[in-house]
C-alpha cells in the first residue's frame, strides 16, 4: 500500500485532487528506495497531517 | 631607374650573410645575431618583425588574395564576418532511458533512467540518474515518461536542479489510453556541482515503458558556454 492509500485510509475524503501539483495542498516525494514515500508539504485547511504512527497502523488489505 | 646587383649583403661583424638573393628573386634572411626574422620600420618609430618558428622544416605562410587585415589570436571578429557555418562540436551530451519499467504511485518520484545510448564526457550518472555536467553554460534538456492507462489521469514532468524544482515542463490531464508526458527546457549549470533529475507526478499507480527508443527518456546537451 502506498502513502497516499495509507492517507485515504485515514483521511477517506482524501482524493488525488489534494496531491495534484495543480490543485492540491499536499505533497508526496519519493527520492529512492531507501528512504522511500514521505509527506513533503502537508497545508491542507483542516485535516491535521497525520503523524507517523497513524501511518505505520495503517494495514494493507 | 638603375639596378644594384647583389647576391647577398652581410654586416661587417657577422660571420655569414643576412641577407642571400636567388636567381628565382627568392630573398632569404639568415640566422645570426638575432633571430633571422625580418624587421620592418614602423612609421610610429617601432619596428614590425616576422620571426619564424624554430623548425627544421620548410613552411609556407600563404597570404590572402584580397584586402584586409590580419587576425591574431586576440582580435574579435565582428558577428556580420561570421559568414560559414559555425558547429558546436564540444560539451557534455547525453541520452538516458530506462531498461525496465518503473512502478510508479500518486506523488511525485524521481524517474530513474539506468540506461544510456550515449554519455558524452560521462556526466550523466546511471546509479544515481543525475547529469552534472562539468562545463558551465546553458544545456537543452528534454524529458519524459509514459504509462498506458485505463482511466483519465494528471501526469507531471518536473525538472529538479541541485534537489530542487526547477521547472515543471509538463503537467496536464491525459485521457485513458497510451499516455506520454514529455517537456523540455533550457538551464544554466555551472559546471562543477549543479546537478539534474527527473522527477514524476501522477494520480494513480502505474508503470512506465522502457527501451531505448520509447518516450520515457532523459536528454541533455552543451548549447552555449558561460
Amino acid at each position: 500500500m502506498g502513502l497516499f492509500e495509507k492517507i485515504q485510509v485515514i483521511y477517506p475524503d482524501i482524493t488525488t485532487n489534494d496531491v495534484s501539483p495543480s490543485t492540491g495542498t499536499i505533497s508526496l516525494r519519493k527520492d529512492d528506495d531507501v528512504i522511500g514515500w514521505y509527506i513533503e508539504r502537508w497545508e491542507h485547511p483542516t485535516l491535521a497531517q497525520p503523524t507517523q504512527e497513524q501511518l505505520n497502523a495503517v494495514e494493507a488489505p | 631607374m638603375s639596378t644594384l646587383k647583389l647576391d647577398n649583403i652581410q654586416h661587417p661583424d657577422a660571420v655569414s650573410a643576412a641577407l642571400t638573393f636567388d636567381s628565382d628573386g627568392t630573398m632569404t634572411t639568415a640566422t645570426g645575431f638575432s633571430s633571422g626574422g625580418l624587421k620592418v620600420k614602423s612609421s610610429g618609430g617601432g619596428t614590425f618583425s616576422i620571426n619564424p618558428p624554430s623548425s627544421a622544416s620548410d613552411r609556407t605562410l600563404t597570404l590572402p588574395d584580397e584586402a584586409g587585415t590580419v587576425l591574431t589570436s586576440a582580435s574579435s571578429i565582428p558577428a556580420a564576418n561570421l559568414t560559414g557555418d559555425i558547429i558546436q562540436n564540444a560539451g557534455p551530451t547525453f541520452f538516458a532511458y530506462k531498461s525496465s519499467g518503473q512502478a510508479l504511485s500518486t506523488g511525485t518520484q524521481k524517474i530513474t533512467y539506468d540506461s544510456t545510448r550515449w554519455n558524452v564526457d560521462s556526466d550523466y550518472d546511471t546509479s544515481t540518474s543525475k547529469f552534472t555536467p562539468q562545463v558551465a553554460g546553458y544545456y537543452q534538456v528534454n524529458a519524459g515518461w509514459y504509462v498506458a492507462t485505463s482511466s483519465e489521469r494528471e501526469g507531471a514532468v518536473y525538472l529538479y536542479m541541485n534537489g530542487s524544482v526547477y521547472s515543471a515542463i509538463c503537467n496536464f490531464i491525459g485521457g485513458a489510453g497510451v499516455r506520454a508526458f514529455t517537456g523540455s527546457q533550457l538551464v544554466y549549470m555551472n559546471g562543477s556541482t549543479d546537478y539534474l533529475e527527473v522527477y514524476a507526478y501522477i494520480n494513480g499507480s502505474h508503470t512506465t515503458n522502457s527501451g531505448a527508443s520509447a518516450a520515457t527518456y532523459f536528454t541533455g546537451a552543451l548549447v552555449r558556454k558561460a
